[in-house]
């Protein structure tokens, strides 16, 4: 099943945090990693998406201080998340090798 | 340092039901990392971010309602609907308090657009016809209201050096009389203009064409003209075609060369011209000689416009103009007067400077007064829904505990709110035609007149959005309620209790109610004892029962003939039967006026201080001081033997001038230079006393008379004073100067008193405005505190209820009642005298004889308010005495 470019990088957040984690560390390892500032409803709606293709699931989590008391959504990556990332990584691999010459000679000769 | 409470409680309105605690939970957590990180201000912002930025996101992938996916928009506005749908059935079923709420809010936001439709008539609104009237610019060559002009060589040069602009015209201002054939000839505004005026306006003809700059050089033909829309309607009918067809004005052949589109009526609002003609045309209209149009002595052209490059800034333009007329004074030693000249540039023709800065006084006065009238009805209105979700507290807990969220909750009461300020927008409408009923036709100074009040675009966005303003200010109070809403506590008591922060809530909004309105009352006292000095200010002048008629006279008939018809004109007036008196005058009292030069030798006419004060010059025929009741307090006023043809050798003086020049006033047969243009070597032969000029009557106006007819012109006045305003001779008149004048249309005659009444308008309706607004903040006041009181009253019924069992007498419960009034009502006068201080040095320059800080204003408006917040502590102190103590404990 084809990846959203968003979804590819939740999906890998997700495994860099150890295969399970909820919606602050997500967004914050995201955009300490690509830049990109993904809103909580944003990062939610994708989520919601990837649980409906069945890569992760999500189960209500405890509360803290730092949360205002409030609970937490965590999300676990599943067997078939890890091998849609893993096909598709694979793939984006294939269609690399042997650019990155080329891609640098541009690179720098724009630059 | 936490997170604001208020972001959150904002956030969880925003962001849907369905991971809202999630969501919230992220956030906060993200804002606690960032906050330690980067510092709160950053991680606020980051919060607000991602809170919008999920509302949003949520709402337009649908996921804002069970049900899941799609329509996300649909539902939001579903949602919204059916908050208004319950807002509106709460407030139908207390149609008492939403008839009163809105109406509170009608008051304010009626008067709010009545003021902004004044704005708008006045300055807001493009200048008709002037496509480039927001580009285009005055230029002034002297302060406001002095003239200051260049000749027309030094002009030209002006024009040609001026390279920030790319167009520049100069432009006067005349009356005439235009007829076509035969018809019966109508009096006109008239601009002579030089240069290319109709570009740098940016006007279209609407038929024909326009005057070029070249038709406006004074070896083109003079005899052409070009009319506004109205004129050609008045003059040809709305069918016919003007362009190329014969108008005579003042009895001159002139061809219509186009008509002005756009209903332009001239660069200067509230004067509607109708005609424009080149600058030539004065020699044939106005009776100048052409060598007076380019001669050193004539610095005419005072009326400037310009239109700036693209992206120019004024004050570079306005440099370059220093610039170079510092460069025509160095260079030609006929151009010294050029250095005097202190030029500055008006961006925009809203409006035309001489009235620039008074009328923005007035409009910022009007607006000041506007927010405090609406501030106090959003304090009124919020504290009226502040008492009513308190007596929905039982109501409010039941649906808490039945899981109904808060944040829905709040939502509600804002949508409630947002009701009551629509309803009381449109109600507004109504408030703010019947507050311009009085202003319909009325000026402001030399402002257009007001039109009254228009339901139009601009006023209907004002309201829309002084509404939901309003809407918000009224419903945060009980928004921010329903957010610290305690369900535990409120199912404990769910009898209303006015405790704690609420208490001093509303006791804030009554103080602030009270102070505002303190501070307009003051402000209206302020004015209305101006208007009452104004209207005992002795001129030194009587004008009951003197008549003025108009009149244009023909200038091309030598000086000894005009001498001769004025004459015989002044004797066929006072022969009509029924009249008691008459004199000519050029402009007469009250009214426009000439400044003259005067010194006690030729080499003291350049004294700069006599120049500033504005000496002005009245040419007068015999029998005029004896018409105004001037008399002489030394030496004689003029004879018959006095009026001649020639200039007269003889000048009366007021005493304040002669005061000024000789230090004393016995001065008859001593000798000044005196005159207009040319002073002339005279004898004088008289004092007469004072005169103060009713726009600025706080000191005596210096001036000197000299007899009539000293320069021909081309109008003349005639005053007539008849027995108890005699209609009938009044039109026998006119009749006598019609049957002496061929071809000449004489206007109705006017009373100089209806002049006065003019003069004193402007602070007639602005200290009426400002007793209106006052009246509505009286009675917002009142309510607001009889609102506070009588809450309070509610809340301590037990308390009275024992008291009085245990034997407390009448007098003590009411005591306890008073004294709670009387610290919001002290709280809110001290407030209000500061603020009160504050808006009189705003309205200060439109004072007279009252100070800033005038005793009987301040306390007279702080009396009329205690009284206002006595009566409105009488409905709940007479409560407070029926307390019954068994019905107040059996309520618990």
């Amino acid at each position: 099943m084809a990846l959203g470019d968003l979804e590819q990088v939740v999906l890998f957040a997700i495994v860099r945090l150890g295969g399970e984690s909820h919606g602050a560390p997500i967004s914050e390892k995201i955009l300490e990693t690509t830049g990109r500032d993904v809103s909580p409803g944003a990062l939610y709606t994708v989520l919601d998406r990837l649980e409906g293709k069945g890569f992760v699931e999500s189960w209500i989590g405890d509360s803290a201080p730092a949360r205002g008391g409030r609970r937490r959504k965590v999300y676990r990556l599943l067997p078939e998340g890890a091998r849609a990332l893993q096909s598709w990584y694979a793939g984006l691999r294939d269609l690399a090798s042997g650019t990155e010459a080329w891609l640098d000679r541009l690179a720098g000769e724009v630059s | 340092m936490g997170l604001p409470r208020l972001l959150i409680v904002l956030a969880s309105i925003c962001i849907p039901r369905c991971d809202r605690e999630f969501i919230l939970g992220d956030l906060e957590e993200i804002y606690t990392t960032t906050a330690a990180a980067r510092g709160r201000v950053p991680a606020v912002l980051r919060y607000a971010k991602g809170a919008l930025a999920s509302a949003l996101t949520l709402r337009l992938a649908g996921r804002g309602r069970r049900g899941g996916q799609g329509l996300g928009v649909m539902r939001l506005a579903s949602n919204y609907l059916e908050d208004a749908r319950l807002a509106f059935r709460s407030l139908w079923r207390r149609p008492a308090f939403a008839l009163m709420a809105a109406g509170t809010l009608a008051l304010g936001l009626g008067s709010g657009a009545a003021v902004f439709t004044m704005a708008d008539q006045l300055v807001l609104r493009p200048l008709a016809g002037a496509g480039n009237a927001r580009s285009a610019a005055y230029l002034q060559l002297g302060p406001p209201g002095m003239f200051a002009g260049l000749t027309l060589p030094h002009f030209d040069q002006l024009r040609g050096s001026a390279t920030s602009f790319v167009g520049m015209a100069s432009y006067g201002l005349s009356s005439q009389n235009v007829a076509r054939g035969d018809a019966r000839p109508i009096g006109v505004m008239v601009n002579v203009v030089y240069g290319d005026f109709f570009d740098v306006l940016g006007v279209q003809p609407s038929a024909g064409r326009l005057l070029t700059a070249s038709d406006t050089q004074l070896d083109a033909s003079p005899f052409v003209v070009v009319i506004s829309e109205d004129l050609r309607d008045r003059l040809f009918g709305p069918t016919e075609s003007a362009e190329g067809s014969t108008v005579h004005m003042n009895g001159h052949a002139m061809t219509v060369l186009g008509v002005a589109g756009g209903g332009f009526r001239g660069p200067e609002r509230g004067l509607d011209v109708d005609a424009w003609v080149p600058h030539g045309a004065l020699v044939p209209l106005l009776g100048f000689s052409r060598d007076r149009l380019t001669s050193a002595e004539s610095a005419m052209h005072s009326e400037i416009l310009v239109l700036p490059e693209r992206g120019i800034d004024p004050d570079a333009a306005q440099a370059r103009v220093v610039g170079i007329l510092e460069g025509i004074s160095n260079a030609d030693p006929e151009a010294r007067y050029v250095s005097t000249l202190s030029p500055r540039l008006y961006p925009g023709l809203k409006t035309p400077p001489l009235a620039r800065e008074s009328t923005n006084q007035k409009l910022r006065m009007m607006a000041w007064a506007v927010i405090f009238l609406l501030a106090i009805a959003c304090a009124n209105v919020a504290n009226l829904l502040l008492f009513r979700s308190l007596a929905r507290r039982g109501a409010l807990a039941t649906l808490r505990a039945f899981g109904a969220p808060q944040a829905r909750i709040c939502r509600q009461q804002i949508v409630e709110s947002f009701f009551l300020a629509l309803l009381g927008g449109v109600m507004g409408l109504v408030v703010a035609w019947v507050i311009m009923l009085p202003f319909r036709g009325a000026r402001l100074g030399r402002m257009p007149a007001f039109e009254g009040f228009a339901l139009d675009p601009p006023v209907l966005s004002f309201i829309a959005l002084a509404a939901l303003v309003a809407g918000v200010f009224c419903g945060a109070a009980p928004a921010w309620l329903a957010a610290r809403f305690d369900l535990g506590a409120a199912l404990r008591s769910a009898r209303a209790r006015d405790t704690g922060r609420l208490g001093s809530l509303r006791t804030l909004l009554a103080v602030g109610q009270i102070a505002m309105t303190l501070a307009l009352v003051v402000g209206g006292a302020l004015l209305v004892r101006t208007l009452d000095n104004l209207r005992r200010v002795e001129t030194g002048i009587e004008v009951e029962h003197i008549a003025r008629l108009t009149a244009d006279v023909p200038t091309d008939i030598d000086p000894e003939a005009l001498h001769l018809l004025h004459r015989e004109l002044l004797g066929a007036v006072v022969g009509t039967p029924g009249v008691q008196g008459a004199a000519l005058d050029v402009h007469g009292p009250h009214g426009a006026t000439f400044l003259g030069r005067i010194g006690v030798s030729a080499s003291s006419l350049d004294d700069e201080a006599v120049r500033q004060a504005g000496v002005y010059m009245w040419q007068v025929t015999p029998g005029w001081f004896e018409l105004f009741g001037m008399d002489p307090v030394d030496g004689r006023v003029f004879e018959d033997s006095d009026w001649r043809a020639e200039p007269g050798d003889v000048v009366v003086l007021t005493a304040s001038l002669a005061e000024r020049l000789f230090g004393r006033t016995d001065v008859v047969g001593r000798t000044v230079w005196a005159g207009g243009r040319e002073p002339v070597e005279r004898r004088v032969v008289g004092v007469v006393g004072d005169y103060r000029s009713l726009r600025s009557p706080s000191e005596p106006r210096d001036a000197f008379f000299v007899p009539y007819g000293e320069a021909p012109r081309s109008y003349l006045s005639v005053f007539v004073k008849t027995a108890e305003d005699d209609a009938g001779a009044l039109t026998a008149v006119r009749e006598s100067v019609e049957s002496m004048l061929p071809g000449v249309a004489v206007p109705d005659p006017v009373f100089v008193s209806e002049t006065v009444a003019e003069i004193h308008q402007e602070e007639r309706l602005l200290g009426q405005l400002l007793w209106t607004l006052s009246a509505f903040g009286l009675l917002m006041s009142g309510v607001g505190l009889y609102g506070v009181i009588h809450y309070l009253v509610l809340s301590r019924r037990r308390e009275f209820g024992i008291r009085l069992t245990l034997g407390a007498d009448q007098s003590g419960i009411l005591g306890l009642v008073g004294r709670s009034a009387a610290r919001i009502t002290l709280a809110g006068a001290g407030v209000g005298l500061a603020a009160a201080y504050a808006l009189s040095r705003v309205i200060r320059s439109q004072l007279f004889g009252v100070d800033v800080l005038d005793g009987v204003s301040y306390v007279g408006a702080t009396s009329l308010v205690v009284i206002v917040a006595g009566l409105a502590c009488l409905a709940p102190a007479r409560a407070a005495l029926r307390a019954d103590p068994v019905a107040a404990l059996r309520e618990d």
